[in-house]
């Protein structure tokens, strides 16, 4: 259906505009399926009784007071039906196309606004999505980087784990363990050949300590040797005296045979003090060697047996942790697959968003065309309000703050009647923070908390 | 060195998981919002790959093909199409427009990436 201002403006007869109007009201209620807005006519069928009556009335007083002849009445009469009927017939045309007029510039008025407010609101929703997943996806990108980070360390963990580096070298755990057990086992074969020479020394000692006495036997008879040298030498020496003259040489024989028995008892003495010092020392070795000899291995082979245990169940537990390590290396894995799994669940929003704007878009479409339609009433039809109440109806259902900004935003700018508009907001506002007690602002000077409440963010303690 | 991918989708979220899913496997990735930026950015970047939305505002991805392959320097860049969009015909649209490959949102990451090895020569 096209029309415009010209056409309009030549629409010369009250038939003509009802018929056009009709159809303009067809075509909105058609496509907006407004029917509920469309006033019906009520109480229009009293009129006609109570008009003959008063009709009978006048007439009747007419006859009494003036005596005119019936058939004057009668004609008076008719000429006053008749005068009514094309009044009615006028006015009732007229006055039904202007209602209609009316009511169809006010809804016009009303949904070129209220189809851009869904508009905005569609892609509000859209938009507002649309940041929460990338939100969303900007912390599965730091869980990704973290993830990444630990499998990481945990690779790491086990190279560690599988290698010990002694000196700049690099052993194998295993080979490690393997090495430290044949040590043990060399030590305490070592302390064994150790113990078991001890013995052959401290047997050895002891064949010293007696052929130490067989040799302090044979010092012995070498000092009775001396003695009974010098003591020959002493005789000698008295028989020599006795000779006389001729004894004199065997004198000087006698005296260095005594002086050689002295020497030798001399040496004697020293060799007997060293043989002495020989045999304590020979028993101090030997009292020491029968202490090592005596010393129990038992408690040392334990140790070993016990420092074998410890390395195997270190050993055991490496292997443990190992596996424990690479189970959480598998679940590194498997986080890293449930990210990719939630990446493409969350492009729902993707299609989401696509699926809103293919609504927000048409209704915008309709908003202008609606406004095609409100540029074709007259200046006095385009000043009319919007339908305030389904206005306000609509705003009701709004819960949130963005959501009631935005519809009030689109009613500010209606300047006609502000006031209105404005009690309009306010109800809506008025409707909505009776809903949303827990909102933590405070319109005056913050109150000292009652009763514990608390106030952080998105929580209240009451 | 590695390889230079773009990104081309007028959804944010989108080119956030598109960038995300290639940084992780090592590519360098650039973005653009549209099939207007996106041929320039294909010129000024000479990406070695190129995954594009087909309904985009200003250009759509369709025509940002065509516009790519008149580039001598991208007639054999592998293009692939990341779209919600199904139809065959629209499918057979961007196969002669010179589209590589046709990939239908939502995505899968791995299959993306493996789609890419496939069409993008070490």
């Amino acid at each position: 259906m096209n029309i415009n201002s010209k056409e309009l403006k030549d629409w010369g007869t009250i038939p003509m505009l009802s018929n056009k109007l009709k159809n303009l009201k067809d075509f909105i209620i058609s496509k907006f399926n407004i029917h509920s807005f469309v006033p019906e006519e009520k109480g229009e069928h009293l009129l006609w009784p109570l008009r003959i009556i008063i009709i009978l009335v006048m007439c009747l007083t007419l006859k009494y007071t003036l005596t005119l002849p019936l058939s004057a009445l009668l004609v008076i009469i008719s000429f006053i039906i008749a005068l009514l009927l094309v009044n009615d017939f006028l006015l009732i045309k007229y006055s039904s196309s202007e209602k209609q007029l009316a009511r169809v510039s006010t809804l016009t008025q009303t949904h070129r606004k209220s189809t851009r407010i869904l508009s905005d609101q569609t892609n509000n929703v859209a938009n507002e999505m649309e940041t929460a997943i990338q939100g969303i996806i900007g912390q599965f990108m730091t869980i990704a980087g973290q993830t990444a980070s630990q499998s990481g360390t945990i690779l790491n963990t086990v190279k560690a784990a599988e290698t010990v580096t002694v000196e700049n070298e690099n052993f194998k755990t295993e080979e490690f363990v393997q090495s430290i057990e044949g040590m043990l086992n060399e030590i305490i074969q070592m302390l064994v050949w150790i113990s078991d020479s001890m013995i052959e020394v401290a047997d050895d000692i002891d064949l010293l300590k007696k052929k130490g006495k067989a040799i302090d036997d044979a010092i012995g008879e070498i000092d009775f040797i001396s003695k009974q040298t010098e003591l020959l030498a002493l005789n000698a020496a008295i028989e020599a005296a006795r000779a006389g003259e001729h004894g004199r040489g065997f004198m000087v024989v006698a005296d260095e045979v005594r002086k050689l028995a002295h020497t030798s008892s001399n040496f004697n003495e020293r060799i007997q003090i060293e043989l002495t010092g020989i045999n304590e020392g020979l028993s101090r070795s030997h009292e020491k060697i029968a202490e090592v000899v005596n010393k129990d291995l038992t408690p040392l082979l334990l140790s070993k047996n016990k420092i074998q245990m410890f390395i195997n169940n270190l050993f055991l537990q490496k292997e443990t942790i190992l596996e424990l390590l690479e189970s959480a290396a598998t679940e590194s894995q498997n986080t890293s697959q449930n990210i990719f799994n939630i990446v493409q669940e969350l492009q729902f929003q993707d299609r989401l968003k696509q699926q809103l704007e293919h609504i927000a878009d048409p209704l915008v479409e309709i908003a202008t065309e609606m406004d095609v339609i409100f540029e074709h009433f007259d200046k006095r039809h385009q000043k009319m309000t919007p339908d305030l109440e389904f206005l306000k109806e609509v705003g009701s259902r709004y819960t949130m703050q963005t959501e009631r900004d935005l519809h009030a935003n689109h009613l500010s700018e209606f300047k006609e009647k502000p006031e209105e508009i404005s009690n309009a907001v306010a109800a809506v506002n008025n409707t909505i923070s009776k809903d949303e007690d827990d909102d933590c602002l405070f319109d005056s000077p913050p109150q000292p908390p009652k009763n514990k409440k608390t106030c952080d963010d998105n929580i209240e303690l009451f | 060195m590695s390889k230079k991918i773009l990104t081309v989708d007028d959804s944010a979220s989108i080119r956030q998981m598109v960038t995300f899913t290639l940084k992780q496997a090592g590519y360098d990735v650039v973005e653009a919002e549209d099939g207007v930026e996106g041929l320039a950015k294909a010129k000024s970047e000479t990406p070695h790959l190129i995954i594009t939305d087909l309904n985009m505002p200003n250009m759509n991805g369709i025509d940002m093909i065509k516009s790519v392959r008149q580039e001598s320097s991208h007639k054999f860049t592998p293009i692939l199409m990341l779209t919600t969009e199904s139809d065959d015909s629209k499918k057979s649209e961007g196969k002669q427009a010179g589209a590589t490959g046709w990939i239908v949102k939502p995505f899968n990451p791995e299959q993306l990436l493996k789609v890419i090895a496939k069409v993008l020569p070490a």
